[in-house]
């Protein structure tokens, strides 16, 4: 180990801290609102609001690029299904925090939660 | 080196690779955050650099590329392995060669395996139009560093017995 190789290694361990507390910063905020955000190619797919007591639902999409199968519950959002070759959407488990995406890579399919409406956070510092 | 000489050196390194990068598909993937791998094709991308020219290298990392897209790929994951793979080479090579006594060999590969995972990560957000899954990267990071070392150590014994042929350069 030589001056450089500490240097970079300390200095990638410390951005990717300071980023990851950031990104998980700004998913803790609490929203009036929550919506999931289905995108196909880049293009908005459905928008559906999530409520606590809101009722289960599985939503497939299909495109020309392949099948993909999503479950929301209690605002809870997971990739059931997919039939590409790696599943990794599927292997990435629940999401249910803002800011947070489940990704297909190969069929292009990004499921996002957004918040709208004021944040607790901000009533707080007022 | 003679011209018949590095031709069938290049040859080998990129049959160890792609053998290296099968054995890993078949490896199940160790981390929570999706995409995260080993990186075990890296160790001859780095023996590369510090045995051959950069336009070997280059063309070692090239062929490797092309024929694991043809062996295990598909068409996405071939842009994938390109932007990771000319990206985090071309970061290596700079730094080789500018950091020259000041970086080691696992300096030079944990920059790699960093910049393999931003390069990747970029054309993901591309593909996909959304800049969003760069919340990936920071776990993606900390375990391109984790790989980095590693392949960094596996690459400095793989020389140590590299320098015993004769015609081999390690520099």
């Amino acid at each position: 180990m030589k001056k450089f190789d500490i240097i970079i290694i300390i200095s990638f361990l410390l951005i990717s801290i300071v980023s990851a507390a950031w990104f998980m910063f700004s998913s803790n905020k609490k929203y009036e609102n929550t919506y999931a955000e289905i995108y196909v190619e880049g293009v908005l797919y459905k928008r559906i609001p999530l409520t606590e007591n809101m009722e289960e639902m599985t939503i497939p999409i299909e495109t020309k690029l392949g099948k993909n199968v999503i479950h929301i519950s209690n605002g809870k959002i997971n990739m059931v299904d997919a039939d590409c070759h790696d599943r990794v959407c599927v292997k990435s488990g629940t999401i249910d925090k803002v800011g947070e995406t489940i990704v297909c890579l190969p069929h292009k399919v990004v499921v996002e939660i957004k918040g709208e409406g004021k944040s607790e956070t901000d009533d707080l510092a007022y | 080196m003679k011209k018949t000489q590095k031709m069938l050196f290049i040859s080998i390194l990129v049959a160890q690779a792609l053998v290296l990068y099968i054995v890993e598909t078949m490896i199940p993937v160790p981390f929570i955050t999706p995409g995260a791998k080993l990186g075990l094709a890296n160790i001859i991308t780095v023996v590369s650099l510090y045995s051959l020219s950069i336009a070997d290298t280059f063309l070692v990392v090239i062929l490797r590329i092309i024929l694991s897209t043809l062996l295990v790929g598909s068409l996405s994951s071939f842009f994938f392995s390109l932007s990771g793979g000319i990206l985090s080479l071309l970061v290596m090579f700079i730094l080789k060669k500018f950091g020259k006594e000041n970086v080691s060999i696992i300096g030079v590969s944990v920059m790699g395996s960093v910049f393999h995972n931003i390069g990747q990560i970029l054309v993901a957000s591309i593909t996909v139009q959304n800049i969003r899954i760069i919340a990936y990267l920071p776990v993606l990071m900390i375990a391109g560093i984790g790989t980095g070392i590693f392949v960094g150590i596996t690459s400095k014994f793989l020389l140590a017995h590299l320098k015993k042929l004769q015609f081999t350069k390690i520099n």
